[in-house]
């Protein structure tokens, strides 16, 4: 098999000191891949893609991206190399236009035309270009997702992480977003999403991982793990035939 | 039939009235704000008269330059870092006395000693970034103790000031007799040269901000310290050049400041610092172009005022107007609700 673009190797962390969030995560990404991660709350999920973006040391393992270990970098320094990441939460500047969000979106790498990635982004989010003058903070919790989503696209990354993109949203705004994120990943950038919709998501990504208690408990091409009784047993709310 | 269609004319009527208010609460609170000002010029302009009104106003322009220039600052490094400096005012005491040590004991020309002073603000600045704040958050340092440090390193300030120049006030080679008239209105010269340039400034530092690309780097940062690490900001660098724009706003405004009074003393930036700080949150914290805008604001209210009061009361005239800002809109004038996601 091919190198994995972006690969976790048991990986450990966590916020306080002696308590571990994360108890050997193992991860692999190749190109092409949407690879959705589930879990229960508090399972690690969010921890995990904070460690691998830098926002939290990792106290063992590491993170490889191509094979290099990237574990220790700085997020700025990370967001340079091709990879990108939006936030579970408070993920657009709030005082900021749509256009200064994106604008900063570019910064990530050097050479990035800012102006024609604007363009593209309005194209890929039409809704954006209508409001390009509106300061982010007014905007609807869908189309904040998009700002969030549009700026990290900005840099034209090869690997996008994003972490519950439809948390939260109205039913008409998990479809939309979910299309753009095929959309994008048929555009050729690697998807790593983690989502409470799991059926959903399962159900549109290339594999799944099952993330409890910090480590690995299933994984899998996405439609194995839906049919997977154990797995829906246990982390997606029963089978759903009865009752 | 009649009655029904003058029922009907009536519900269409509500409707427009419904439809003119709910696009009245649209127009932006900066908005709404500045009509509120304007009429209340308006009326003081028919109760008092023009040549009044005008004579304060360009009082209170003189007190808006410093004002603004020292607020901005602030707020920026409160958004960026959530640091409460109030040491941020003897900033302004430390950029009065530079500019004087250059302009009177040196004899350097007065715009040498605005740019040393700028300078030297600027660099203390970044120094008690790198000795005290820096190595304070890598320790995960608490808010209080921030803040009390920050009062601690105001007080360091002001004394080693007074140790060094006295406490007995002091003038900068400035000419502060001479003045001019227009339309009879009368402006010293200095504090002409003073509202030109703090406003020239305030224009610039505005712009800088709104289009450059380290001005948006700086607001991102004030909005989410995080985000903006993530979205590819090198964070240090900004952090020090947030550092340098706030340090060095704060000594040129003393200058400012000291040269429209006429004179300095070591207490100038702690008497100053509760005007900045209502500047700061009459425009909404962290907000930038709010606090250039509060600055503004607060001169130009302070002044009026003694149209109608005692000028002893200005000051407490200026907090009356913040308090009642605070009360209709309590995140200040460009400050943003956050909205539930
Ligand atoms: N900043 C923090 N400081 C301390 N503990 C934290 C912090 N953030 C998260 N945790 C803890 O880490 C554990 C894992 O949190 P994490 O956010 O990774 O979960 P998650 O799988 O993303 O859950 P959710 O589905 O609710 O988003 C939780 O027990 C949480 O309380
Ligand atoms: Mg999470």
């Amino acid at each position: 098999m091919t190198q994995p673009v972006l690969r976790t190797e048991g990986l450990v962390a966590g916020y306080v000191p002696e308590v571990d969030i994360l108890n050997g995560v193992d991860v692999d990404l190749h190109d092409g891949e949407i690879v959705t991660i589930v879990g229960p709350n508090g399972a690690g999920k969010s921890t995990l893609i904070k460690t691998v973006f830098g926002l939290l040391a990792a106290r063992e393992g590491r993170v490889l991206l191509r094979g290099e270990d990237i574990a220790g970098r700085k997020p700025h320094d990370i967001s340079r190399s091709g990879l990108s990441y939006v936030p579970q939460l408070d993920n657009v500047f709030p005082s900021l236009t749509i256009e200064e969000n994106l604008g900063l979106g570019a910064l990530a790498r050097k050479g990035t035309n800012a102006g024609e990635r604007t363009e593209r982004m309005y194209e890929l989010f039409p809704r954006l270009g209508e409001r390009r003058k509106q300061v982010a903070g007014t905007m609807s919790g869908g189309e904040r997702q998009m700002v969030a989503m549009a700026r990290a696209l900005m840099p034209d990354p090869e690997v996008l992480l994003l972490d519950e993109p439809s948390a939260g949203l109205a039913p008409a705004f998990v479809d939309a977003i979910f299309e753009k994120v095929v959309e994008v990943n048929e555009a050729g950038v690697t998807v790593l999403m983690v989502e409470q919709n799991a059926r959903r998501a399962l159900a549109m990504s290339t594999r799944g991982y099952v993330l409890d208690l910090g480590r690995n408990r299933f994984q899998g091409p996405g439609g194995e793990l839906l049919e997977d009784p154990k797995v829906a047993e246990l982390y997606l709310g029963g089978g759903g035939s009865r009752i | 039939m009649e009655v029904e269609a003058a029922e009907a004319g009536a519900v269409e009527k509500e409707r427009g009235r419904l439809a003119g208010l709910s696009s009245g609460a649209s127009l932006s609170p900066p908005v709404v704000a500045g009509l509120i000002v304007a009429s209340i010029a308006v009326a003081l302009i028919v109760t008092q008269g023009l040549q009044p009104f005008g004579q304060t106003t360009v009082n209170g322009l003189i007190s808006a330059s410093y004002f603004a220039l020292g607020a901005v600052g602030l707020t920026l490094v409160y958004g960026t870092l959530k640091l409460v400096n109030f040491a941020h005012g003897d900033l302004l005491t430390l950029g009065a006395y530079v500019a004087f040590v250059a302009n009177v004991s040196l004899g350097l020309p007065i715009l040498l000693a605005v740019l040393c002073s700028v300078a030297v603000v600027a660099a203390f600045g970044v120094a008690t970034e790198r000795v005290m704040w820096r190595p304070m958050r890598a320790k995960g340092a608490g808010l209080l103790q921030l803040l009390i440090m920050t009062l601690g390193l105001a007080f360091v300030i002001r004394y080693s000031i007074q140790l060094f120049a006295g406490t007995q006030p002091r003038s900068l080679e400035v000419d502060v007799t001479s003045s001019t008239s227009f339309v009879g209105l009368t402006i010293g010269q200095t504090q002409l040269i003073v509202v030109l340039a703090g406003f020239a400034v305030l224009l610039a530092v505005g712009a800088a901000l709104r289009f450059t690309s380290l001005g948006k780097q700086m607001r991102a940062l004030s909005d989410n310290f995080e985000l903006a690490e993530v979205a590819g900001i090198n964070t240090d660098r900004v952090v020090l050049a947030t550092w340098i724009f706030a340090a060095g706003l704060a000594g040129l405004a003393g200058v400012l400041y000291t040269s429209a009074i006429g004179n300095m003393t070591p207490n100038l930036g702690f008497f100053l610092l509760l005007s900045l700080f209502a500047a700061v949150i009459l425009g909404g914290i962290g907000n930038a172009y709010g606090a250039l805008a509060g600055g503004v604001l607060l001169g130009l209210t302070q002044e009026w005022s003694t149209l109608l009061v005692d000028a002893r009361w200005k000051l407490a005239v200026g907090f009356l107007v913040l308090i009642l800002v605070l009360v209709v809109r309590p995140q200040g004038l460009f400050g943003r609700q956050e909205r539930a996601l």
